[in-house]
């Protein structure tokens, strides 16, 4: 087995350590990045004292750390997330593509194929610990990020939920894992590299825009009455919303445009009757319902990449070495 | 079925086997193999002569179940590939027109590989063989020249034990220094051991004393199959001209010196070469299908 581990590791070895190297820039980045984050020293409610009762804002000392927070979360934070859209998506295209495609092309599958008599002995073989180093770089790759992004929102103490999601987290192994198993298949069945390359690639990026529709296709099936805080100004506990009204007290939905004001009953002071009486309602989904989303994103994309990987044993077992 | 002449060259159980064997590989095609009727007994080195395209790769890859029948079947040693590939191959060495080495991967990791993919690998065998050759062991394959190459494939297919080579024309690319070297390894390996060998090839001169039998194969059909000595004492060259009894024709042809010639069939009487043997059942393919 030892054995078998290594044979596979040295015939792929320059796309395994083209992986490595990649999730080990972008991750230890997130890490350092996290780090300056945290040693910029700005409390949640130097942040967001909006959200807190009873503080009091201390402009002179608030406002450097705020503005040198929002910096970093900007320009630095914002481009490890940024490499986070295509990191697992690479790194799963890299290990697959390779994995079957180039034994085809380069002829090796045939003296291979002979050898081990058993195709699927042989692809479990080769595939097996290339999915254990592809899952070790991707769940590295998912804590990473899952620290850096939690790091973002310290409002939200440590949850960084629908923030930026699918680019933390568990999402970032599911997402690895589809493109791996796509690549593989096309590899197999292509069995020459540049075509394989090219179409998945293009495969992969449907994928990732796939990620994006689904996550908005769930947020939408599963949106439900979310109250805000009257301060609520967007970002406020990793929800992700899409839609808001008011709610009046008489029980009526007014839309968020609308001058609230204006309706106020005569007599009574506009703003302290909005201020009173009218609640902001939000429609969408808030962070306790993430696992949720976390559960469907790891069934969707496991299942979207086992599929691929049970395509490829059974194009493997068909096909000609060439 | 499609034999103008198939012998058995001698008695014995049947190592490979081929019966009624048509392989198109698209429909309204010319067959690659049509209807080929072929047994190979165990043990001895089985020459595959034949043109570009007369399908000897494809009969090889049918025996190591790359390729699926259209039509008929093959078995080696009794079992068809195409219902049980593991057990077929299981009885297999193979060494195929590219050699199918990784670049990579050093002499001794091919050998590593080899002994996890097949359990009763003959590693210290494969190494003694590689060292009799002076082929290093621990450099990368894609430093090693062709005939190098060349000998650490055969190092893995021997190393398999199998009871049967298919050897598809693994010496079309390499000079004449290397082609003798890998024939005379594989004659020595696999004469003490009994082993089966059907090798493809293109170069008839360098066959001879080192096959047993031959097998002609024209495009999609066996035209000859019989021992070397069968080939070579059952066969004459004669003057086209000189009288010949239509029975004894095989064909004629025009030889290198531009003489018009004809190969007959006499046994016991004639001396042909294998040159002389091939290129006269090659002419009569091509008369054949000239005729049709």
């Amino acid at each position: 087995m030892a054995s078998r581990f290594r044979m596979a590791v040295r015939i792929q070895r320059f796309e395994v350590w083209s992986c490595v190297l990649l999730i080990a820039v972008v991750g230890i980045t997130a890490l350092i990045v996290r780090a300056r984050l945290d040693g910029v020293g700005a409390s949640a409610e130097c942040l967001t004292p909006w959200i807190f009762e009873n503080v009091v804002y201390d402009a002179a000392r608030c406002d450097p750390l705020s503005e040198a927070f929002f910096r970093i979360k900007r320009d630095e934070a914002g481009l490890v997330m940024t490499a986070m859209n295509a990191l697992p998506l690479v790194v799963g295209l890299l290990l697959g593509v390779g994995l079957v495609g180039r034994e085809i092309e380069g002829g090796t599958a045939a003296t291979v194929w002979a050898l081990a008599g058993s195709r699927r002995r042989w692809l479990l073989g080769r595939l097996v610990p290339i999915l254990v180093i592809l899952g070790a770089l991707l769940v590295f790759a998912g804590i990473t990020s899952e620290i850096l992004a939690a790091g973002r929102v310290p409002w939200q103490f440590g949850r960084p939920a629908f923030d930026d999601a699918g680019l933390h987290g568990p999402g970032v192994v599911a997402r690895g894992l589809a493109a791996f198993g796509l690549a593989l298949a096309v590899g197999a069945w292509s069995g020459r590299m540049l075509p394989t390359i090219l179409m998945s690639a293009l495969l992969t990026l449907f994928l990732g825009i796939g990620g994006y529709l689904l996550l908005n296709t769930w947020v939408e099936a599963n949106a439900h009455e979310v109250a805000v805080p009257s301060w609520y100004n967007g970002e406020y506990d990793g929800g992700k919303f899409i839609g808001e009204f008011y709610r009046l007290p008489d029980g009526s939905e007014v839309g968020p445009f609308t001058d609230v004001r204006a309706l106020a009953p005569a007599g009574v002071d506009p703003d302290t009757w909005v201020a009173d009486d009218v609640r902001v309602i939000a429609i969408g989904v808030h962070a306790p319902d993430y696992p949720a989303w976390v559960v469907t994103e790891i069934a969707v994309f496991g299942a979207f990449g086992l599929a691929w990987l049970a395509a490829t044993f059974a194009i493997v077992e068909r096909r000609r070495p060439f | 079925m499609n034999a103008l002449l198939v012998r058995d060259p001698s008695s014995g159980a049947i190592a490979l086997r081929a019966q009624g064997l048509t392989k198109r590989y698209r429909r309204g095609r010319p067959a690659a193999l049509d209807g080929i009727d072929l047994d190979i007994t165990g043990g001895g080195i089985t020459a595959l002569v034949g043109p570009n395209g007369a399908g000897k790769s494809t009969l090889i890859r049918c025996f190591l179940g790359f390729e699926r029948p259209t039509a008929g079947f093959v078995t080696v040693d009794g079992i068809d590939p195409a219902r049980d590939r593991p057990k077929a191959l299981s009885r297999i060495g193979y060494v195929g027109q590219e050699v199918g080495l990784y670049p990579q991967l050093t002499a001794d990791e091919h050998l590593e590989l080899a002994g996890s993919l097949r359990p009763r690998f003959d590693r210290a065998g494969a190494v003694e063989r590689l060292a009799g050759h002076g082929i290093p062991r621990g450099v990368r394959t894609a430093e090693l020249s062709g005939g190098q190459q060349a000998q650490v494939a055969l190092s893995l297919a021997l190393g398999t034990r199998a009871p049967v080579l298919l050897l598809d024309e693994p010496v079309a690319r390499l000079d004449p220094l290397a082609r003798r070297d890998f024939l005379t390894t594989l004659r020595d390996a696999v004469r003490a051991k009994g082993t089966t060998v059907l090798l493809a090839s293109h170069i008839i001169g360098d066959l001879e004393g080192v096959v047993d039998s031959l097998i002609v194969l024209a495009p999609a059909a066996v035209m000859f199959h019989g021992s070397i000595e069968d080939a070579r004492a059952g066969h004459a060259v004669v003057a086209a001209t000189s009288e010949i009894a239509p029975a004894e024709l095989v064909a004629s042809f025009t030889g290198l010196t531009g003489r018009r010639m004809s190969l007959v069939r006499r046994p016991g009487t004639g001396d042909a070469s294998l040159d002389d043997v091939v290129f006269g059942y090659l002419a009569a393919a091509n008369a054949t299908r000239a005729a049709a």
